[in-house]
């Protein structure tokens, strides 16, 4: 109490010239005074922030002006791509000491990806997770990859009865295994809830991000039902030896800091008419890949002939990955 | 009495309000209609051909009109072709290659007399085989597949040799369903090209995968994990302990 | 004090000169108002600062090392910022509660402390603003939302809808404040045309910032929790709760502190709404956990992690109690008349209000909708000490702009109606 009467009292105080100074023109003399005052406070001010945000500066000076007016990826011109193309080869080249090509990779017309997994087949061993950390140029030390698979006790598809972190040999009596990706939905929720469109689906039915559009809302990891987006919280590390060099802009290039990645049917692979790298190391044959526009493919047969089932139906995501027993 | 007075205040004024509540209630709406309408709007991929049909409809679309032409140019597909089996002797010729002689080498000498079912009976030969193929009740001998004639073939139900190449033919009597699965690329693994037009498949074969003396695929370690960030390895054990 | 320097230098300044031409004047004596003060507003202001810088020091380290310094991941990828934000979206559109009364039902009394709901308004957006910038993991790729320059993404994402009524709300509050602001300080009595229309817009814009801010969550079908066509109504409760809480603190503090009496009606006035309000909330919370809970459906897990932990893991638990606890209690609190007749009950009621609706909307809205996540993985999440530093910093800066805004204000406000 006492404090605030005092405090109350120095105002009271300090008043005094102040309201001389208003009432007068302005005495050069007192207002300088005071002025200076604040003035050397705003410059300590100023001062504190550079010091404070010099992190921030720093790694903006590293940010070049080509990068930081990049358009998005659907209004850049073929000679546009070539520059940028090989920017980022350069960069991989400095950052990562590795040789790499970027390509461009348009959906083939007419096709469009479907891709099943027969669930009495696979045995949960992993191998496709792996493939897919060396192909997809993930960060080594989380060992990031776009699949997790669940082990699941036989009678649910419930997967708060799944388990991803088994460490023993498989399969295990009384258990299935069920890997999940992104399913590349054909009505994307992800794709909806992006503010600035750095996420779209192309007419293969893959759902990809321009990397260099991305604002890393994460956003799209909110919206999406299947936990099949990952997020940059750093930059990825990768020894120059490890490094796929077949890289696609849209796919699997070392994705920079602080934007939002996903699988993409290794579209650097696929549209080129390659099997997803996943689907190769498959061990147990569990996967089966192609167009669902062609009727003799085998994605097509699978779909006529097995009892397929998607996720989450209800959501209304329409998942172009379908699983089945057999 | 604080409150009456508060309500007659309201009352009146809400009387002579009603028209902003109007506004108001109106421009809510509006906003509400062009909400909804933008959200039906379909997204980037509207292109797609499959867009908006159902598994069932997918599975029954019809052939598009270069599918036909596509055929003729597709690339063959490479089966993988399993060796007709040959022993090695310990042995080595003058080029120092190791000497491998045929299955009927030896066989041609010997007969089967009893048929063997199990692989505990094999004591001079073939010592250590894990033979484990069909259950007990079918009684399989090695003479199911294996051509008592001529060892250097295998041999369908009906007593027709069978070269090694096409063992796949034989393991199909009993296992039609996964090869009709095969056939149609829903079975056993590949590589290469799912686009026949632009590239070579390469597909495995039953024996690939499948050892046919012991068939059942193997059990196997899972040797890759990604570490999801507060996944550290304590907190694994717990939940896989709580879950089991 | 300043309150009395602007006044003279209004009537000074009541020359016919062009309206224009004592714009420039008007802004430095708000320099100046701003800038001058008691030993108290300068530590104040100090104090401020400092949390602030620490704040900008905390964000310049996640820019450069990445957002690997939070501890949010791919399982819970929004934590305390998304929280503060959708509390500080609450915040802004509560300020309204000032506007509403004073209005629409022209409470002569509420006129001359509206200022406090518009500047709040204000300030609460700029906060909102500053923790959507720190959220995003490409803050050097901001102008890919500025509609024209990059490209916008409406009507069909929710997140333009929130970037156009954010902004919106923003505008429309710092022209009304603006404008009044300036006419009274030229001693003019403002003309009803130029800030009537844009009155009643906020209004609906308030509950429009808001409605839009539940929808980006409740739209989302993969996320159960958030699912729930009560979410905008709760937020707009408990908004309407914390608002004018935040407002009836400012009001005492004012008092209190820097000895400036404004109209006690008008806590009075607040002190009703709020009564009303923090019922309509905790009757909100009570349907929506009944329906969790009741029907037991998969769906639920996240309402169990919330309130009672899954497996083992119950990082949230206290956190939802406390909000429970202390929500509770102020309702009881608020509906004791005679309790509130102290300023000293009324403080702790208000801030039990406050930290409770923070925690509800909060941390207990926006984690639970990723624990577990989509696919049923249990990752716990407690922010980390950078989060908590650039959260501070935020509020700080948040305060600051509120101070500023009051301290211009309040004088100028107070000179015109003694005038009248």
């Amino acid at each position: 109490m006492s404090q605030e009467q005092d405090t109350k009292n120095r105002d009271s105080n300090s008043e005094t010239p102040q309201k001389r100074a208003g009432m007068e023109l302005p005495i050069l003399g007192q207002v300088s005074r005071r002025t200076a005052i604040k003035g050397a406070a705003a410059v300590a001010g100023v001062a504190a922030l550079g010091v404070a945000a010099a992190p921030m500066l720093q790694k903006t000076a590293e940010l070049s002006a080509a990068e930081f007016m990049q358009r998005h990826f659907k209004e850049l011109t073929d000679e546009d791509k070539r520059i940028i193309f090989e920017r980022l080869e350069n960069e991989a080249q400095e950052k990562y000491d590795a040789e790499v090509q970027i390509g461009d990779h348009p959906p083939i017309r007419g096709v469009r990806f479907g891709y099943a997994i027969n669930l009495s087949l696979c045995n949960g061993n992993g191998k496709c997770m792996e493939a897919c950390h060396r192909e997809n140029n993930h960060d080594r030390a989380t060992q990031q990859s776009y699949i997790r698979i669940f082990e699941m006790p036989v009678g649910t598809t419930d997967f708060e009865q799944g388990n991803t972190s088994y460490d023993h040999e498989v399969p295990q009596k009384s258990h299935y295994y069920l890997p999940v990706q992104c399913f590349q939905c054909d009505n994307p929720p992800c794709v909806s809830v992006c503010p600035v469109e750095a996420t779209w689906q192309e007419s293969d039915g893959i759902v990809v991000v321009d990397y260099n559009w991305c604002i890393g809302c994460r956003y799209c990891m909110a919206a999406c039902p299947y936990h099949a987006r990952r997020f940059n919280w750093k930059e990825p590390e990768i020894p120059a030896d490890e490094v796929n060099p077949d890289q696609g802009y849209l796919s699997n290039r070392i994705r920079p800091q602080g934007v939002v990645e996903k699988c993409h049917f290794c579209l650097h692979r696929t549209r080129v008419g390659k099997l997803p790298a996943c689907l190769e190391a498959c061990p147990t044959g569990a996967r089966i890949f192609g167009d669902l526009m062609d009727p003799d493919s085998n994605i097509r047969w699978v779909l006529a002939n097995k009892r397929c089932f998607t996720i989450k139906e209800e959501l209304g995501t329409k998942p172009m990955m379908f699983y089945f027993f057999d | 009495m604080e409150f009456r007075k508060t309500h007659r205040r309201t009352k009146r004024l809400l009387g002579t309000q009603h028209r902003s509540h109007a506004i108001a209630a109106i421009c809510l709406l509006a906003a509400s209609v062009v909400m909804v309408a933008g959200c039906d709007r379909p997204s980037a991929g509207a292109e797609t051909p499959t867009r908006g049909m159902s598994l069932q409809q997918i599975s029954k679309l019809p052939p598009s009109a270069d599918d036909a032409d596509k055929a003729r140019l597709l690339h063959p597909i490479q089966y993988s072709t399993p060796q007709t089996p040959r022993v090695a002797t310990d042995q080595v010729d003058a080029l120092g290659h190791p000497i491998t002689i045929s299955c009927a080498s030896c066989h041609s000498n010997f007969s089967e007399r009893t048929p063997v079912v199990s692989a505990e009976k094999l004591q001079a030969f073939h010592v250590g085989l894990k033979f484990q193929h069909g259950s007990p009740n079918q009684q399989l001998t090695c003479l199911t597949c294996h051509h008592a004639d001529n060892y250097n073939y295998l041999r369908l139900a009906d007593g027709q040799p069978v070269e090694f190449r096409n063992s796949r033919s034989m393991c199909a009597q009993c296992h039609a369903a996964q090869d009709r699965d095969y056939e149609h690329g829903a079975h056993g693994g590949m590589n290469g090209y799912w686009d026949r037009v632009q590239g070579i498949q390469v597909r495995k074969t039953c024996i690939d995968c499948h050892d046919p003396h012991s068939p059942q695929f193997p059990h196997m370690l899972p040797n890759f994990k990604p570490l999801d960030r507060f996944l550290e390895p304590s907190l694994h054990h717990n939940q896989h302990e709580q879950k089991h | 004090m300043s309150a009395n320097q602007i006044t003279s230098d209004t009537s000074s300044t009541a020359t016919p000169r062009g309206y224009w031409a004592n714009y420039p004047r008007f802004l430095w004596q708000s320099l100046r108002a701003a800038t001058d003060g008691s030993p108290l507003f300068y530590g104040w202001m100090t104090l401020l600062t400092a949390v602030a810088l620490v704040g900008v020091n905390g964000w310049a380290h996640q820019y450069a090392s990445g957002m690997i310094v939070t501890h949010m991941t791919d399982h819970v990828s929004w934590g305390l910022y998304i929280a503060n934000f959708t509390f500080g979206v609450g915040l802004a559109a509560g300020g309204v509660m000032m506007v509403i009364p004073a209005y629409l039902y022209r409470n002569r009394a509420m006129h001359d402390v509206v200022i406090l709901g518009e500047l709040l308004a204000v300030a609460a957006i700029i906060i909102c603003t500053l923790f959507i910038a720190v959220d995003l993991g490409r803050p050097d790729r901001f102008w890919h939302i500025i509609p024209g320059l990059g490209r916008f993404n409406w009507p069909i994402s929710m997140l333009t809808w929130d970037v156009i009524v954010l902004n919106g709300y923003l505008l429309i509050n710092l022209h009304i404040c603006g404008y009044l602001l300036y006419t009274k300080f030229q001693g003019r009595t403002p003309n009803r045309w130029w800030y009537i229309p844009f009155v009643f817009l906020s209004i609906i814009w308030a509950i429009s910032i808001h409605t839009v801010t539940a929808f980006l969550y409740q739209g989302l079908g993969g996320r159960p929790f958030w699912n729930t066509a009560l979410l905008a109504p709760r937020f707009l409760a408990s908004a309407f709760v914390s608002g004018p809480i935040f407002l009836i603190l400012t009001m005492l503090i004012l008092k209190k502190i820097a000895g400036i009496q404004l109209p006690s009606q008008a806590i009075k006035l607040l002190v009703q709404i709020v009564r009303v309000t923090i019922l309509i909330n905790l009757l909100m919370v009570a349907s929506e956990l009944f329906t969790e809970f009741y029907t037991g459906a998969a769906h639920s897990v996240h309402a169990y992690y919330l309130f009672f932990g899954l497996h083992g893991h119950n990082a949230l638990v206290p956190w939802i109690w406390t909000a429970i606890v202390l929500n509770v209690l102020a309702a009881i609190f608020f509906l004791n008349r005679s309790a509130l007749e102290s300023p000293t009950w009324l403080t702790i009621a208000c801030l039990m209000g406050l930290v409770g609706i923070w925690i509800e909307k909060g941390m207990g809205l926006i984690v639970p909708g990723f624990v577990p996540s989509t696919l049923h993985q249990i990752v716990e999440y407690v922010p980390s000490l950078t989060e908590w530093q650039i959260t501070a910093g935020i509020w700080a800066f948040g305060l600051m702009v509120y101070s500023v805004g009051l301290k211009i204000a309040i004088p100028i406000f107070r000179a015109a109606s003694h005038d009248e």
